[in-house]
Order: structure tokens, then C-alpha cells, then sequence
């Protein structure tokens, strides 16, 4: 990262097929259509970029990039509400939601992620498929660690909740 | 090990001897735990990474990264203050004479914390994911503190010429206000701010602070409705300013 700072082209390299798919995803577990992580990508690379001098050697990298990341999420479901209310009154279809997968033996994270309150949702990404600390996770989503362990233990209680019904049906 | 235990396991602990066990035993967590565990490789198309790539190489050229938050911290401090004491200056200092020694010591003191606290908020706002508090807590604990110590250290509850001197000294807090946000909403642009309304808030209660501490140093009104209602509330007007303008600047 320090070497992005300094202009290195090397570095801004490596460092965009580093984080790239692990943003990716992170924008992918709030969407069902690809082509809107894709953009969100392309919003947060530039974003990154535009805030490169904010980020400070010797701290921890993670927070400072998820940060940015979540505020790109949170615009671009903003934005993306909005069009939806706009195709809504035209008439347009809205994309569909995450469908089960067919595959029932093994529980799809993406679905069972999708049955969760949104603050509960970005945590269990952020900890779970980002691999976040906790510490990291507080930071990146401007809360407390106590806030996140909350959030994380109610989203667990769920999914156990969720998981023991499916085994059940 | 119970299972709320085993949370603090999933959430980044590490899985010990007593964990296994409870896992093996535990048919809800082992779902769960497995559940969680079962991401697959995620890639990201080709075209999708080189038009990142293209962004990015584009406009490279070496930055330099912002200074640490003290110093902005400090810059925030110096601005809010010299504007008080700039203000409070211009149109004379009767406030400070007008206190005893003990109220003056208490109310410049907190006044000076909690512009020093706020200051600090605000200057770490400017770095995405660093360790800092939502701008609506600061807010309302320089509110809460400021009230505590108005109705706690003044007695007289004469009302006075209420609304005329009232509002005489809520636009001479908020011109100070104004000029303090506006100063320090500049500064904020080199850095990053991803929680505008939060920032907002911040920013409004340290220009809010500012025109308070001009208050202070220039009005010799001591009476506590005076004070609880016109000078504290350029303090709340700023933050709602503040964090109106975040409002605004998020949707724009």
C-alpha cells in the first residue's frame, strides 16, 4: 500500500488483483446480479484510488478498505433504489431475489446469509467471508466490538435456528 | 462450552480442544459452523479486473499521505478557538468578568474538553475505518454536559429581557458557528469522509463549541434561561445544520 502511495505501478497492480475478488464478493452477498458487483467494483477501485493519501502506513489495511467499500455499497443500494422506484413506475421487472440452490446437501451461504437483517448481514460477511477481526469489523463499520459481537451472535442464533429447521423439514 | 461461548469461536477465536468437543456434540453449531465454513473460490472476470486495473493506472502519481490526526486535531482546536476569541474579542470580553472564578474555571474548562474531544472526532473522521466515535454521541454529550453545568453552576432564574437579548447572542453564536463549520468543512475535504451525516454532526458541534465559547467570553448574562436556551442552543442548531448538510451531501 505504501508503494501505491508513492506511484509504484507494480504495487497498484498487485494490490487490485489482491483485494479485487474479496470486494467483489463482499458487494456479491448483497446483490443477486453480478453486472452490479461488477459496477460497485469499478466504483470502489476509483474510490481507492481517490482516497489512496488517506490511508495511513502502519495501520491496519482491512478496515480502511471495507470502510470505503461499505460506503460504496451503501451509495450504490441508494442509487440502485432509486432506479427501482423509477422501473417500478415504468413498468420493468426487478431482478430476482437469491433462489435456493437445487443442491440440498449442502447449505448455500449466500442463501442463508440473505434470510438476515442487513447490519447483521454485513457483519457475518465482513467476519466470516471477508476475514475480518473483530476489531477490524468495529472499524470498518464505524460500531464498537461489543456492537459487532452482539449483531453476530443474533445473526448465529438465527441461522442455527435456520439450519436446525431445514435439517427438520 | 455452551454455544453462545462457541460464538466468540466463530467470530475469529481460535478452535480449541473444548470447541471440537462442543462442535461434536453440538448438532446446531456443527451446522452452523460448517455453513459458515462452506464459501467456494470466488473469481472475478477478467474484463471486469482490467477495467479496475485501467481506472487506477490511469491517474497514478505518488500521494502523500495525510498527516496524523493530532495535527488536524490541533488545526481544528486553533481555528474553533481563535474564532471565539476573535469574536468575543470584537464586540468585548464581559462574559469572563461577569463569572466568579469557580464558574469561569468550569464552564472554560469543559469548553475547552470537549472542544478538544470534537476536535479529534472530526480529524479522524477524515480517514476511512479508523477508530472513532458517531458524531450524534459527541453531539450530544457536549449538549448534555453543557446544559449539566448551566443548570448546576448558575442560580438565577430571572428571565430578563428573554427574547430580545436572546436572540441578539443566538446570531452572534451561530455567525461564529458558521464561519468555524465553514472553515473546517474545507479542511475535511483532503481527507475521506464515508459516514456524511455522522461528520456532519461533528463538524456542527465544533462550530457550534466555537460560537458557544464566544458566548461565554462576551455575554455577561448569567441568568440560567439565558443560557440554557440561547447560548446551549447554538450548540444543538449547529449539530442539526451539520448534520442536515450531511444529509445533503449524501444524497447529492
Amino acid at each position: 500500500m505504501e508503494a501505491y502511495q508513492n506511484g509504484d505501478r507494480d504495487a497498484a497492480n498487485r494490490l487490485i488483483e489482491t483485494v479485487s475478488p474479496a470486494l467483489h464478493r463482499f458487494f456479491a452477498v448483497y446483490t443477486s446480479d453480478r453486472r452490479h458487483a461488477d459496477d460497485l467494483l469499478q466504483d470502489v477501485s476509483l474510490r481507492i484510488h481517490k482516497a489512496r493519501h488517506t490511508y495511513r502506513p502502519g495501520e491496519p489495511m482491512l478496515p480502511w478498505l471495507y470502510a470505503i467499500a461499505r460506503h460504496v455499497r451503501i451509495d450504490g443500494y441508494r442509487r440502485r433504489e432509486f432506479e427501482r422506484r423509477e422501473a417500478a413506475l415504468e413498468g420493468v421487472a426487478e431482478p430476482a431475489a437469491p433462489a435456493r440452490p437445487n443442491d440440498r446437501s449442502a447449505p448455500d451461504l449466500d442463501y442463508l446469509l440473505a434470510s438476515l437483517p442487513e447490519s447483521q448481514r454485513e457483519v457475518i460477511s465482513l467476519l466470516k467471508i471477508s476475514g475480518l477481526s473483530l476489531e477490524e469489523t468495529a472499524r470498518a463499520t464505524r460500531s464498537s466490538v461489543g456492537s459487532v459481537k452482539q449483531k453476530a451472535h443474533r445473526a448465529y442464533e438465527k441461522l442455527r435456528s435456520l439450519l436446525t429447521a431445514e435439517v427438520a423439514s | 462450552m455452551t454455544c453462545l461461548e462457541m460464538d466468540a469461536i466463530l467470530s475469529g477465536g481460535e478452535l480449541t480442544t473444548e470447541a471440537r468437543q462442543h462442535l461434536a456434540g453440538c448438532p446446531r453449531c456443527r451446522a452452523l459452523s460448517q455453513a459458515l465454513s462452506a464459501a467456494p473460490a470466488y473469481k472475478v472476470d477478467a474484463a471486469v479486473l482490467d477495467r479496475a486495473r485501467g481506472q487506477v493506472l490511469q491517474g497514478l502519481a505518488p500521494v502523500r499521505p495525510l498527516p496524523p490526526p493530532g495535527a488536524f486535531a490541533s488545526l481544528f482546536l486553533s481555528i474553533a478557538g481563535a474564532i471565539a476569541v476573535a469574536a468575543a474579542a470584537l464586540m468585548r470580553v464581559r462574559g469572563l468578568t461577569s463569572m466568579s472564578g469557580s464558574q469561569a474555571a468550569v464552564v472554560f474548562g469543559l469548553l475547552l474538553a470537549l472542544l478538544l474531544g470534537t476536535s479529534f472526532v472530526v480529524a479522524l473522521d477524515m480517514r476511512p475505518g479508523a477508530r472513532t466515535v458517531r458524531g450524534m454521541v459527541v453531539s450530544l454529550v457536549a449538549i448534555g454536559a453543557i446544559e449539566a453545568v448551566f443548570l448546576t453552576l448558575f442560580s438565577d432564574y430571572e428571565a430578563g429581557r428573554f427574547l430580545h437579548s436572546g436572540v441578539a447572542c443566538f446570531r452572534m453564536g451561530l455567525a461564529c458557528a458558521a464561519a468555524t463549520g465553514a472553515i473546517a468543512w474545507l479542511i475535511l475535504r483532503r481527507g475521506y469522509v464515508v459516514a456524511p451525516v455522522s461528520t456532519g454532526a461533528s463538524v456542527g458541534a465544533l462550530a457550534g463549541l466555537a460560537g458557544l465559547a464566544a458566548l461565554e467570553l462576551h455575554c455577561p448574562i448569567m441568568n440560567v434561561p439565558h443560557l440554557a436556551i440561547w447560548h446551549a442552543g447554538v450548540l444543538a442548531a449547529s449539530v442539526a445544520v451539520g448534520a442536515a448538510i450531511g444529509v445533503w451531501r449524501r444524497s447529492a
